[in-house]
């Protein structure tokens, strides 16, 4: 087994509202090898920006708060990390790119400035290196006229211009880890293709570890070596890409693949999953899915499924699979096709 | 399922439950009700007529006027053997105020009788025979007591026990008692503090006034002199040697404070008076005739005018409210009609009204509604004219506003697809739509209103400013009163819980109705 | 830029005009005849005639207007005040000064009050200060800026006599008044920077900054406070003009003689041509000041450009 760059164990997230604390992201965990790169999908709202955002200890708290496991990078907890010692892998080790490039730069100060940022605080360099470096960044994610651009201020540019600037950021430092949350939805879909170009490129290129949050499976298949498929704060699948895309077990996965289960036989109801998540909390007991399942089995409300190993590198959060590999009690395999029977 | 339709959706009752979740707001709404209950009814309630001295009033009131400025202090003797004399039984008593303006005083048959006259402060001697001993009379009222400061009461010295031979010497040992209850024990704490304090006596006695009754030779100090000088003899140090058989006196004396010891040597005698004690060092009287203090009879005291600012706040509630009513009516009312045409019919007469409205707007509510009184002069209702006007481009741009919005509204386009009057579409459809925010603001801008109303009567600008109105008698007090604080705090307080009130009220009306309205 | 600012300028002549004849009019319009007014109602007949004549009042009205712009524009003259006989422009120039100390201290001490206390509740959000601070803001729009005046008064000069009560000369003279008239823009200020604070830290950019590692203090101070205060400055701005209409009252509770107190001493004495010359004052300095704010919005946010 190779060094993993990020090792994510049994973490768990809770926010706060109306004086009751709410789990919204429950016992997940995945690692990240040095070089890989890692897609986690799934619909808004099911933890994925607050996962990302615990790696870098930025959730806002309160009323936020990292409430169990462990989030270890190159072998260190992160979450035992004073704040001081944090802010020194903030930007340098690990480095962020967000959603929305039209409101992450700060509309005040200049482009350069902005790069500039991150090298002066972690990498030693004085403003004219910063400014060498930083205009030789800009030239590396494709912008045209670096040196003109560097002086400009965020709101002479362009959506997929600005997002080229957050990769600059994100990558001025040399990073073990670039966290991409969402990098091209708010794009439209020629510019998309360009940044995940230009991404796939530099990966290539810097050997940089990427965490790639998306919601879109397509963006997944073309970017990534590992997928990790997330509902409603819980790991429902995991799996390298081709194994997912071949093989999805779970049936969220198959719903969000739109394609059929290959161990049933009703296949028109999946394409499109009906319902919608969860709020974080409301569900007490059972999968958290099967509301919205068209496979469910009286044990999905009474029991939590654990995440099964199906193979080695494929595991799934699913009754279905718990008879047919682990070949436990029989009773089990009554009610399965009790469920199956139902819809 | 069945549970919702047991309790239909009511928007009231939403909007109660909300409005009711805002603590803060319904503690202000019922200080809000309270505040108008005051001003309606406030006028049965008064205590006092808030146009006339209350002194006119006691005799209604049935008050007796001399119980408030008439007081008395019990006046005892200490003899050199310790015991003590009643008063009445003292010979050769004179009674003497400094400062006969403020406070008199006179014997009586337990002791000293003291009658305040006007606010200040002075002294008052006591004398019996060689022995005196001072208190103080205070005076309440506008004055400020500077330079206000305890002084000695009586001193208190120690006999020496049994008799004493010829060339004997012993010190006299002094507790000087100062008014405010202080003892000082220490003979050169005495001597300072009785220079302090005396300094100037000597000019005084020139000028024959304000001077205290006894004594015109020179005293400084802590004084010892001795009345038998072939018995003892006493230095400045208040040591004392006997020169012969017999009985002496020594007299110690700071400024008009005197007392005696008794010296034995051979022979028996009598004691003699050796100091005087006053019950009440320190008289506290109350100047009744203006600027009263707070108290059980005048809550909030009384003005320069010696009116019952109590009574006189109470009644003032009215104008105030009158003020903020009528004018955010008619501000609301004229601001929601122009509101309405304008964004029904845009336009030019929406333009028209628009730039009237950024006109008046850019510039301050109080300089608009001084310019207004400045043009109609000054009066009351010109108040409630001038905080009107620049009440209605508040109310034109917030229905402005929302008229424009539920224009676009299906309803409204159906309603005049089917050839609804203009009139009947503003008046129906329109107008209760904009009917939650011209509440809300309604309520905030009362307070305002009550701000900018009272400021202006401030100025002077309300015409009458003998009215019992809040701004008004601030006015008055800050003319009159400017040392009296009770007189400005008052009225002040009033403005201030009222506007408060209305504004926490507006607010918790404004989250409960329309949490957008936050700016 | 330069352009900007000139098709201002000429914006404002309308409501200049406007302004000028609402100001002519004034005589014209308050209720009883100028003349009786200026001169004493017992005046005879035939004083009456001549004085008439001698005003001017017998041409029509659009001449008179003529040569009351003609009077101020060109020759700078607002006529003479009725009550003391002197030359208004001289008395307005030698008050404006004293009103012009007091609103920029006031001013100063609104800012920098406002924007603290703004800052730090924003950034302790919930805490007790922040509550402290809410509560004191809505008090403190609640308090008629006289009474807080008479109450410093109280407090401070009389009782402990560390300033004195009342009039001009010291800087000590200058410390009470400025602080009554500051305190409530001081409130506003807390209220809108404290929201404009919360709102930039909300913002996207704030939380690239610290992703970039940056210090709390770093992100606070450089990329917050440069976003949140834009509007802030905006807001002050507008406020000068409500510290000039607060300063008519504070000025008459502390006597400062500023022209706040000359307007009220002439409303309060129908000095006519000095309410006339003061109206076209005020009203001067607020369209100045909404444009000089307009202006600075530009210097502070790189993406407005005049056009």
């Amino acid at each position: 087994m190779t060094e993993n760059v990020l090792d994510i164990q049994d973490l768990e997230v809770s926010f706060k509202s109306d004086g009751k604390e709410v789990k919204v992201v429950n016992g997940i965990s995945f690692s990240i090898g040095a070089g890989e790169t890692v897609g986690v999908v799934g619909e808004s709202g099911c933890g994925k920006s607050v996962t990302s955002l615990s790696i870098m200890r930025l959730i806002p708290s309160p009323p936020g708060r990292i409430s169990g496991g462990k989030i270890l990078y190159k072998g260190e907890n992160l979450l035992d990390k004073k704040e001081r010692d944090m802010r020194k892998i903030r930007g340098n080790d690990i480095s962020m790119i967000f959603q929305e490039p039209m409101t992450s730069l700060n509309p005040v100060f200049t482009i350069g400035r902005q790069i500039d940022e991150v090298l002066l605080l972690h990498k030693n360099m004085n403003r004219t290196q910063a400014r060498r470096k930083s205009i030789e960044m800009l030239e590396l994610v494709g912008i045209p006229r670096a040196e003109q651009i560097y002086d400009s201020h965020p709101f002479e540019l362009s959506g997929g211009m600005r997002q080229r600037v957050m990769i600059a950021i994100g990558l001025a430092c040399e990073p073990q880890l670039l966290i991409a949350d969402e990098p091209t939805t708010a794009l439209d879909v020629t510019i998309q293709a360009q940044i995940l170009d230009l991404m796939r490129g530099l990966k290539n290129k810097t050997n940089t570890a990427i965490m790639f949050i998306t919601h879109d499976l397509g963006v997944v298949a073309e970017m990534c070596d590992k997928v990790v498929v997330m509902y409603s704060g819980e790991i429902v699948e995991q799996a390298d890409v081709d194994t997912l895309f071949n093989d999805p077990k779970h049936p969220y996965t198959v719903g969000l693949l739109g394609s059929l289960p290959k161990v049933e036989e009703k296949q028109d109801r999946l394409f499109s999953i009906k319902g919608q998540v969860p709020p974080p909390g409301t569900v007490e007991k059972g999968c958290r899915f099967a509301g919205r399942c068209s496979h469910v089995m009286p044990r999905c409300t009474e029991e939590d499924p654990p995440l099964l190993k199906l193979k080695d590198g494929h595991d799934a959060r699913c009754w279905l699979y718990d008879d047919q590999f682990k070949g436990k009690e029989a009773g089990a395999r009554d009610t399965a096709a009790a469920g199956r029977k139902e819809p | 399922m069945k549970q919702n339709e047991a309790k239909p959706y009511s928007p009231f009752r939403a909007f109660l439950a909300k409005f009711l979740k805002q603590k803060m707001a319904v503690v202000a709404f019922a200080v809000v009700v309270a505040i108008m209950f005051v001003g309606i009814f406030g006028s049965f309630f008064a205590p006092y007529d808030p146009h006339r001295p209350v002194t006119a009033q006691y005799p209604e009131k049935g008050i007796d006027l001399d119980q408030l400025t008439n007081t008395s202090v019990v006046l005892e003797g200490v003899m050199s053997d310790g015991t003590t004399v009643e008063g009445s039984e003292l010979t050769r008593v004179q009674v003497e105020s400094e400062n006969r303006r403020i406070a008199s005083v006179r014997q009586s048959q337990r002791g000293i009788n003291v009658n305040a006259n006007t606010s200040g402060f002075t002294n008052a001697t006591v004398e019996a025979g060689e022995v005196s001993g001072v208190f103080q009379v205070v005076v309440e009222g506008e004055s400020q007591f500077e330079g206000r400061e305890a002084v000695v009461s009586r001193l208190e010295p120690v006999h020496p026990e049994g008799v004493l031979n010829e060339g004997e010497e012993f010190q006299i040992d002094v507790t000087a008692v100062l008014t405010d209850g202080t003892e000082i024990t220490d003979r050169g704490e005495i001597h300072e503090l009785a220079l302090r304090l005396y300094e100037t006596e000597e000019e005084e006695d020139t000028s024959g006034f304000n001077a205290p009754a006894s004594n015109a030779e020179a005293i400084e100090g802590l004084h010892f002199q001795s009345l038998n000088e072939e018995v003892a003899a006493v230095d400045e140090n208040g040591i004392v040697t006997i020169t012969g058989e017999g009985e002496g006196i020594i007299l110690v004396q700071t400024g008009p404070v005197k007392s005696a010891v008794h010296v034995q040597a051979g022979g028996t005698a009598e004691p003699v008076l050796a100091y005087l004690t006053i019950s009440e060092p320190n008289v506290t009287l109350t100047d009744i005739y203006k600027h009263q203090p707070p108290s059980s009879v005048h809550l909030f005291g009384t003005d320069h005018q010696n009116r019952d600012i109590f009574s006189r706040v109470i009644h003032g509630t009215q104008d105030t409210l009158l003020i903020g009513f009528v004018s955010v009516a008619i501000g609301a009312f004229l601001g929601t009609v122009l509101g309405l045409l304008a964004g029904f019919y845009g336009r030019w007469v929406d333009s028209l009204v628009t730039r009237m409205t950024d006109v008046l707007l850019a510039f301050p509510g109080i300089l608009l509604a001084i310019a207004v009184i400045a043009f109609l002069g000054a009066g009351i209702t010109n108040i409630i004219m001038a905080v009107a006007v620049f009440t209605v481009p508040v109310f034109i741009r917030i229905v402005r506003g929302s008229t424009l919005a539920l224009k676009e509204m299906t309803y409204v386009e159906a309603s005049r697809s089917i050839g609804v009057k203009d009139p009947v579409i503003i008046f129906r459809h329109i107008f209760p739509g904009t009917l939650s925010v011209v509440l809300v603001y309604l309520t905030m801008r009362i307070g305002v209103a009550i701000l900018i109303g009272a400021a202006l009567s401030f100025l002077g600008l309300g015409g009458d400013i003998t009215a019992p109105e809040w701004g008004s008698m601030l006015s008055a007090a800050k003319d009159n009163s400017g040392t009296v604080f009770h007189a400005t705090f008052f009225p002040g307080l009033a403005i201030v819980i009222t506007v408060l009130s209305f504004n926490i009220f507006g607010d918790g009306l404004r989250d409960a109705l329309d949490p957008k309205l936050k700016e | 830029m330069l352009q900007f600012v000139l098709r201002r300028l000429i914006g404002m002549v309308p409501i200049l005009f406007i302004i000028t004849i609402i100001s002519f009019l004034f005589v014209h319009l308050t209720p009883g005849d100028p003349i009786r007014i200026m001169y004493g109602a017992e005046i005879d007949q035939e004083t009456y005639q001549t004085l008439y004549e001698r005003e001017g009042f017998h041409d029509p009205l659009p001449v008179q207007y003529g040569r009351y712009m003609v009077d101020m524009l060109v020759h700078g003259d607002f006529g003479q005040s009725y009550r003391t006989r002197a030359d208004v422009s001289e008395e307005v120039v030698r008050r404006f000064g004293y009103t012009a100390v007091l609103t920029i201290l006031s001013m100063f001490w609104a800012i920098l009050i406002g924007v603290s206390v703004g800052i730090i509740s924003a950034t302790k959000r919930n805490s007790i200060w922040d509550r402290a601070g809410m509560v004191s803001t809505i008090t403190a729009l609640s308090i008629p800026e006289f009474w807080f005046g008479l109450m410093l008064m109280q407090i401070f000069a009389v009782q402990l006599g560390w300033f004195p009560t009342s009039g001009s000369g010291t800087i000590w003279h200058l410390l009470l008044p400025s602080i009554t008239l500051g305190f409530g823009v001081a409130a506003t200020i807390v209220r809108f920077t404290r929201s404009s604070v919360l709102e930039v830290m909300r913002e996207d950019y704030v939380r690239t900054a610290r992703a970039k590692g940056q210090k709390e203090r770093v992100v606070i101070w450089s990329h917050v406070l440069r976003n949140a205060l834009i509007p802030v400055v905006t807001m002050a701005g507008l406020q000068f003009g409500f510290l000039i209409g607060g300063a008519v009252v504070v000025e008459q509770v502390f006597a400062w003689p500023g022209l706040g107190s000359y307007l009220i001493d002439s409303i309060l004495s129908r000095d006519y041509p000095v309410i006339q010359a003061l109206i076209l004052l005020f009203s001067l300095q607020f369209l100045i000041i909404n444009l000089l704010v307009d202006i600075s919005y530009g210097f502070l946010n790189p993406q407005i450009r005049y056009d």
